[in-house]
């Protein structure tokens, strides 16, 4: 009552003009010995700023202490700042690299009579002369990454990778993609603006510029710069440059580097976990048009479709329709069709045709014929120790009679599967296999070209028939982990037999005989082994040594086969 | 040229943006509950006036204020505040406060439950479990539910003074040790000095009681998890059990059921579930494998998955990281499992007829001309190749003829003249 008699008495008398300049406590701790006894101590001498600190507060109301009330700091802190939280600075380097050695040791071939069969090729070839058995070549690879280090939403990146192989001249003992081009290759060098502005309509707005893979109706690699906005409907993107020609070497460095140009819409016309998405992409290049609308649809939690057309410069050239399913974070199905029609381009984008008027490219896979493709796919972990992969697969050559006959075009039907069964915590072991059979148009011819040595003949197989017949393809695996960046090992052998239509039979072989001893069989084997050793030996230090060899290939039987040594150290920053 | 000047107007363009941006306001300096009591501030009293001497001596340690708000309400400290209407000074304690109703104004919770200690004691484990220093002090060995003391349903509690009294009362004597009525040898002063009162927070939930033994029966021991502890020095540092520790329990088939194994996420997290876009962290995984959905299935099907590369760098770290167009920063490196030195010598033919599209998703045409550009080792260096021996190999495979070779215009011309 005492108590409530004051506070009354106070509310009576607090002048109504003095409550706004009520200081509030200071309730921040200070730096200040502690007491180490309970005894009481000595107080220290007032000073005006501990008087202040503890100095009682002015008669007040009580609506207007909760205005004054000082705020939270993180409190206040949060309702000035809605903007999104920017990604945190980051900075990554990883250099990798390696010494290789390639090797494919001749046979000798040139002494006695080669068995039959064997082609004499070999003879042409004298190792330090026109062959290198053995090639050993520096390679590494180079990426830098930043991310709002100098200013918040910059980002750059930098992909590269080089190979450095002394020039001779000679055959060497591997064909190397390399050996013509730049030891030098830049993959990505770009630079991104993200977020950089906090507000407004552009707060979304990403400008990336510089040599980067844009991803339309085909992936292009273009140096150029590419601008994309969106909304939480809509999406705007829009890239020009001019087209990066990889691999390309001296020989078609004359092409001129064509304009790549493109652009995206993506309208979101549901959101949340079940987001149904229309997108158009469009791309020029070369005076081709190319473009493509996907319906990308989740009905269900963990299910999605996808529906791909694609024309080319304004004819249907390819629909596909993708539908994953995951049943579980393990448990995944996966179908596809594909339906390719004749208006769809050879390769890619800038390979719509054969064109006379270029350079030869030496790599024929035949006209773009119709083809429908069928494909499934299941993957489970089985007793929570097998980790299995089933697919399944069908083609169908829908090319009419009058077609250019093209063995690139056949059908094919497909099935196989892997499996990852893991034995200890440590030691896995895979086994991988497949089987494909294929479906020609024209029939093996009837009649078996019986080989005259030193006669020029007539071909008279039909040249689309010398494709494979059916192949089947196994694989093994052992790897022992330590752990997560610790140390691993693995070795693998694998083999594939392809089997040929017979199309020879050599004229030293006797006729009844020769389904017997022909050497000339129509079924090859290619097999070989990798070994692989691994070991981190600091947390951002990795050492790689593999080691592959290869049996001897049938058709380059002047070889005793391929060995290949690659000892790579990275490092991660 | 055209590619220097694109980088040119994307450098400028980029700084242009950069400089667009205001700078950030200066944050204020961090502060721990600014509006709970500030011991340090009241350093100049003693603990005794405002915490009963006797209760802490007996190991308990009562809140002040119990006797009508004895000790605040003094003539040299805020007996003013007590003349006026509730405001600030009140809230330190109470959440609301009454004037006329009798317990009406209840308190706040002190400590806040998931806030910070003030006067943390400097508790050292490392001293408390050092069995030969603690045997030689008190003749026994301290255990960890000594302190901790299990309650009926397996919780262990905050030791707190009533702990510390069985040894360090004034009258045990303890040598070189404090006593319980010197403050200031265990309580800790600034801010600086506070620490975490809960290691488990957010969504997370744990329950002591149902680790007592995993599912074998075999006992788990305190230090199992709480690996560190041994070595802490002051309660300041005592690390939280690393998740590695989890790991080897829970990714263990023997010793946890399968619906309670590190992939299942809902055992510790109340609101996380895996979807699409989110996988358990790197330190939640067992040591020897890949994160969890890193199956045979997803080396072939991942593209959902990563669309949003940020969660691909990082472990990837050869990835930038953006969340658009970087596909081609995994696919431009990490050879798939089947390019092996066969397969780059001779079967990739076979692959690209059967699926070109498989080869499309990493190769543009260039990468394929790079190589079927040169002549075949098969081919040999002499003219002997063309004059006779091509034909011993094309028998072998006429199909890699006519990958590179036309038949009417490179073999007919010879081949097709012959009746």
């Amino acid at each position: 009552m005492r108590r409530a008699a004051l506070v009354a008495l106070a509310l009576a008398a607090a002048p109504a003009a003095a409550v706004a300049d009520e200081p509030a406590p200071w309730l921040f701790p200070r730096r200040v010995p502690m007491p180490t006894t309970l005894a009481m101590r000595v107080e220290p001498t007032t000073t005006p700023a501990a008087t202040a600190a503890v100095a009682p507060p002015t008669p007040t109301t009580t609506t207007t202490t909760t205005t004054t009330t000082p705020t939270p700091p993180r409190r206040r802190r949060r309702a000035a700042a809605p903007r999104r939280e920017p990604a945190p600075p980051r900075f990554t380097a990883q250099l990798a690299l390696g010494m290789a050695v390639d090797g494919a040791n001749l046979r000798n071939l040139t002494g006695a009579e080669p068995p039959i069969g064997i082609t004499t090729a070999g003879s042409d070839f004298e190792a330090g002369k026109n062959f290198r058995p053995a090639r050993s070549y520096a390679f590494g690879e180079a990426f830098l990454g930043s991310r709002g280090l100098a200013v918040p939403g910059i980002s750059a990146y930098l992909a590269s990778r080089f190979r450095l192989a002394p020039a001779t001249g000679l055959t060497p003992p591997l064909v190397d993609g390399w050996d013509r081009v730049d030891p030098v290759q830049v993959q990505s060098a770009w630079t991104e603006a993200d977020g950089v502005i906090d507000t407004g309509p552009l707060r979304t707005l990403r400008i990336r510029g510089g040599r980067q893979f844009l991803y339309g109706p085909a992936v292009a690699h273009v140096d150029g710069l590419a601008v994309a906005w969106s909304t939480r409907w809509l999406k705007l993107g829009a890239y020009l440059g001019s087209r990066v020609p990889d691999w390309n070497t001296a020989s078609f460095g004359n092409e001129p580097r064509r304009l790549v140009s493109g652009g995206e819409v993506a309208l979101t016309l549901r959101e949340g976990p079940r987001p149904l998405t229309v997108r158009l992409r469009g791309l020029r290049y070369d005076g081709g048009d190319h473009g493509d609308v996907t319906v990308d649809w989740v009905p269900r939690a963990d299910v999605a479709l996808t529906l791909t057309s694609r024309a080319a410069d304004g004819a249907v050239a390819r629909h596909r329709l993708g539908v994953r399913i995951r049943v579980s974070d393990e448990t995944r199905l996966a179908f596809e069709a594909d339906l390719r029609r004749r208006a769809d381009w050879l390769w890619d984008y800038e390979r719509r045709d054969d064109d006379p008027s270029r350079p030869r490219r030496y790599l024929d896979l035949g006209p773009t014929l119709p083809r429908t493709t069928v494909r499934a796919r299941a993957g489970t972990v089985l007793l929570d120790n097998i980790d299995a992969l089933i697919f399944a697969g069908l083609a169908f050559d829908g090319s009419r009679l009058d077609d250019t006959p093209s063995y690139a075009a056949a059908g094919w039907a497909e099935g196989g599967g892997a499996f990852e069964i893991r034995m200890r915590r440590t030691v896995a072991v895979t086994l991988s296999g497949l089987a494909r059979v294929y479906s020609r148009k024209d029939a093996i011819p009837a009649v078996v070209v019986v080989d005259q040595e030193n006669q020029i003949q007539t071909l008279t197989w039909p040249t689309s028939n010398v494709g494979e017949r059916n192949l089947v393809e196994g694989g093994a695996q052992v790897r022992f982990t330590g752990g997560a960046r610790k140390f691993s090992a693995s070795a693998e052998i694998y083999a594939r037999r392809t089997r040929y239509a017979r199309l020879y039979l050599d004229d030293a072989v006797a006729e009844p005989l020769a389904e017997s001893i022909d050497p000339l069989t129509d079924t090859v084997i290619h097999g070989g082994g990798r070994f692989v050793f691994e070991a981190w030996i600091s947390p951002r230090l990795r050492l790689r040594t593999e080691y592959e060899l290869s049996n001897r290939f049938a058709a380059a039987p002047e070889i005793a086969g391929l060995k290949a040594l690659r000892i790579i150290a990275e490092g991660r920053y | 040229m055209i590619a220097l000047r694109v980088l040119a107007t994307a450098a400028v363009a980029t700084a242009a943006l950069a400089c667009s941006r205001a700078a950030p306001p200066p944050l204020p300096p961090p502060t721990a509950e600014p509006d709970r009591f500030p011991h340090p501030a009241h350093a100049q009293l003693a603990c005794t006036p405002c915490h009963d001497g006797a209760a802490a001596l007996a190991g308990v340690a009562q809140m002040p204020g119990q006797d009508d708000h004895a000790a605040c309400d003094g003539a040299a400290c805020h007996q003013a505040a007590f003349t006026q209407p509730p405001g600030p000074l009140c809230r330190v304690c109470h959440q609301a406060v009454d004037v006329v109703a009798v317990g009406a104004s209840p308190l706040r919770v002190y400590p806040a439950v998931d806030g910070l200690r003030s006067l943390p004691s400097k508790f050292s484990h490392a001293v408390h479990l050092d069995n030969a220093n603690i045997e030689s002090a008190v003749g026994f060995n301290v255990g960890c539910t000594d302190c901790h003391e299990v309650d009926a349903a397996g919780q262990p509690a905050t030791a707190g003074h009533r702990a510390c009294v069985r040894c360090h009362a004034d009258e045990v004597g303890l040598v070189d040790a404090p006593a319980m009525s010197t403050c200031a040898a265990c309580h800790l002063t600034g801010v600086a000095a506070r620490t975490p009162r809960r290691l488990i927070v957010r969504d997370v939930r744990f329950d002591h009681g149902l680790h007592g033994a995993d599912a074998r029966g075999t006992p788990i021991a305190c230090s199992t998890c709480h690996q560190d502890s041994r070595a802490a020095a002051t309660d300041g540092r005592l690390p939280k059990p690393p998740l590695a520790a989890c790991v080897a329990c829970h990714d263990d088939p023997d010793r946890v059921p399968i619906t309670k194994r590190m992939r299942v996420c809902e055992t510790c997290h109340a609101s996380i579930s895996l979807t699409f876009g989110a996988l358990a962290p790197r330190s939640h995984l067992p040591a020897t494998e890949r994160p969890i959905d890193h199956t045979l299935a997803f080396r072939r099907d991942h593209g959902r998955e990563a669309a949003d590369g940020k969660r691909c760098s990082r472990c990837h770290t050869q990835m930038s990281g953006s969340t658009d167009n970087a596909c081609d920063e995994c696919h431009q490196t990490m050879r798939p499992g089947d390019h092996n030195l066969v397969w780059r010598e001779t079967d990739h033919g076979q692959e690209a007829i059967a699926d070109r599209d498989r080869c499309a998703t990493c190769h543009v045409a260039d990468a394929c001309s790079a190589c079927h550009q040169q002549r075949p080792r098969s081919h040999g260096p002499a003219m002997s190749f063309a004059g006779a021996d091509h034909g011993d190999v094309a028998r072998q495979n006429p199909a890699a003829c006519i990958t590179c070779h036309d038949v009417a215009a490179d073999c007919l011309p010879c081949h097709g003249a012959v009746p």
